[in-house]
Parts: structure tokens; C-alpha cells; sequence
């Protein structure tokens, strides 16, 4: 009898065991797909919005001057550069963490 | 049959005019005021009596409070849980106006990128009122330009750093207007296949958009929760950078 309940003890501890290791690890995964997913679109956004914010600056500059392409040229290249670095730097800020 | 497009249609409810300019309760502000009822009427339930033993309501209200506060703990640290009703008052505001507008005759107002970029330009003035007011002008304005960086390269820098500073407010609204509008088109467009297909293959043809509808509408709901989580999280960090100018 003492013997039975033993084994008994011995098989509920693994088996609470063996579900909270599982619980953990399937919480962690979906949690990561989802932030995974957040990520993406936050990069995809990230990109678009960068180019068309320097190429907007750069209408409104020649706009004002009256010196259509020039500067509208020069604020695209700057805003894909700055695109780059915005993720460059999110991807940066997820290494150190 | 209407336009998937229909649905984001302002209609005025209550026409008001103050000199020349309309400011008519609309759909899209009764969503709003609905919005915010719901969320009034939730944290009222859930603070009503409060126990050691806590009922639903107030786990559910705990939950949410400790999920933004550790949020801000983790991206601002401590001196930031100062602007935590803030930012619990902005996830709360767009996570229920996203699930709102998921609940049938409804209006999802997120799907406006006047309203989503009327919230994100002020976020972004606070941010850099806070900044300036921490730092003072001129170390603010160091911002702009990282320390160890040749001269040279500074031309080409300063502008870049201002483009992608300038560019957080259009895609912090960007980003949850497009995700909103682009999900409900979605979802109205298969509709309108799940309708076609049945009426013209006896009903079996439509069983498959409907599959496809049904698991869409799943995939819109994670959305709206994590457009209303990634809006939050990048308000925290947008504070953090103001507080720890770097």
C-alpha cells in the first residue's frame, strides 16, 4: 500500500513536471510569433515611411526655391539611408537585449 | 452590392456647425465615445469592490494594469512609470476602438489616418517637449548629431537622423491606420466571394471563402491587439529616448 501511493506520488511529480516545462515553452514560442510578427511590420512600415518623409521634405524644398529635381533627389537618397539605419538600429536594440 | 470601401464612410449623426467649421457627431466620434465608455465601464466594474480575493472583472483590470506597467519597467525603467497612465490610457483607447470595430455594424475608427496621426503627432510633440524640458535646447538638439563621428560625415548625418525623427509620428499612425484598413477591406472583399460563390454553385461553392473568412476575422483580432501592443511599446520607447537622451 505505502508502496503503491509512493510510486504514485513519484509518477504525479513527473508528470506536473513534465506539463509545466511543456506550458512554458509553448507560451514562449507564441508569445515570440507574435512579437515576431509586430516586428515585421513594424520594419515594413518603418522602411516605406522614412523614404516617403525624405521625399516629401525634399518637394517641399524645391518647392519653396524653385529648384525641382536637385533637392528632391538629394532627400530620397538621405531618406532610404535613413531607412536603413532605422532598421540597422531596431535590429541593434534586439541583439543587446 | 457596396464598395468593400463603404464601410470607413463618415456619415454625420448630428450635424453641428460653429462658424463655417463642421464639427458634426459623426460615426466615426460616436465609435469613439462608445470606445470609451467600454473601457470606463470596465475599469468600474473591476474596481467596484475591491478584494484580496479579486473576482474576474478586477483579475482582468490587474492584468492589463501590470502588463503596461511592465512594459514601461522593461523599456523606460522606473522613472517612467510616471507617464503610465498615459500609456495605459492610449493601449487601452486603441485596443478596444480595434476590437470594437470588429464586432458587426460597427465603425472602426483606427481605420482613419487623420485620427491615428492626430494621436502620434501629439505623442510626438510631448515627446519632444519632455526631452527639451529635461535636457535643455542644445543638448536636444545634440540628439541629432552622435557623438564620435567625424566632421565630415556630419553633413550627411544631421539630415538623415532628422528624416527618420520626423518620420516616427507618420509611421507610428501609418502603421496602425493601414494595418486596420487593410485587414477590414480583406475581410469585406472574401465576404463578398463567400456571397457570389454561393449563389451561384447551390451554397457548396461558398463554403471555402467562409473558411478562409472565418480564419481571417481570427488572424484581424491578434492584429488588433498587437497594433494596439506595438503603438504602446513604441510610445515607451519614444519616452525612454526623450528621458535617456543619448
Amino acid at each position: 500500500m505505502n508502496d503503491e501511493k509512493k510510486s504514485f506520488q513519484q509518477r504525479l511529480a513527473s508528470r506536473i513536471k513534465n506539463k509545466k516545462s511543456k506550458n512554458l515553452k509553448s507560451e514562449k514560442t507564441s508569445k515570440q510569433n507574435i512579437s515576431a510578427l509586430g516586428l515585421g511590420l513594424k520594419l515594413a512600415t518603418d522602411f516605406v515611411v522614412t523614404i516617403i518623409v525624405g521625399c516629401l521634405i525634399g518637394l517641399g524644398i524645391d518647392k519653396m526655391f524653385e529648384t525641382e529635381p536637385i533637392f528632391f533627389l538629394i532627400f530620397l537618397f538621405l531618406g532610404i539611408a535613413g531607412a536603413f539605419l532605422n532598421i540597422y538600429r531596431t535590429v541593434l536594440s534586439l541583439n543587446n537585449r | 452590392m457596396a464598395s468593400p470601401l463603404a464601410q470607413f464612410e463618415i456619415k454625420e449623426i448630428i450635424p453641428i456647425v460653429v462658424s463655417n467649421y463642421n464639427i458634426s457627431l459623426t460615426n466615426s466620434s460616436l465609435a469613439m465615445i462608445f470606445t470609451a465608455m467600454i473601457i470606463l465601464l470596465f475599469l468600474f466594474f473591476g474596481l467596484r469592490n475591491l478584494n484580496i480575493i479579486p473576482n474576474k472583472f478586477q483579475v482582468a483590470v490587474e492584468l492589463s494594469y501590470e502588463f503596461i506597467a511592465g512594459m514601461i519597467r522593461d523599456n523606460i525603467g522606473k522613472e517612467g512609470l510616471k507617464y503610465l497612465p498615459f500609456v495605459m490610457t492610449l493601449f487601452l483607447f486603441i485596443l478596444v476602438g480595434n476590437l470594437f470595430g470588429m464586432l458587426p455594424y460597427s465603425f472602426t475608427w483606427t481605420s482613419h489616418i487623420i485620427v491615428t496621426f492626430a494621436i502620434a503627432f501629439f505623442i510626438f510633440l510631448s515627446v519632444t517637449f519632455i526631452a527639451i524640458y529635461k535636457h535643455g535646447l542644445i543638448k536636444f538638439l545634440g540628439f541629432f548629431a552622435p557623438a564620435g563621428v567625424p566632421k565630415l560625415m556630419l553633413i550627411l548625418l544631421i539630415p538623415i537622423e532628422i528624416i527618420s525623427y520626423i518620420s516616427r509620428p507618420i509611421s507610428l499612425s501609418v502603421r496602425l491606420f493601414a494595418n486596420m484598413m487593410a485587414g477590414h477591406t480583406l475581410l469585406k472583399v472574401i465576404g463578398g466571394f463567400v456571397f457570389v460563390l454561393a449563389a451561384n454553385s447551390y451554397i457548396i461553392g461558398g463554403i471555402i471563402p467562409l473558411a478562409f473568412l472565418i480564419a481571417l476575422t481570427g488572424l484581424e483580432i491578434v492584429i488588433a491587439f498587437l497594433q494596439a501592443y506595438v503603438f504602446a511599446i513604441l510610445t515607451c520607447l519614444y519616452i525612454n529616448d526623450a528621458i535617456h537622451l543619448h
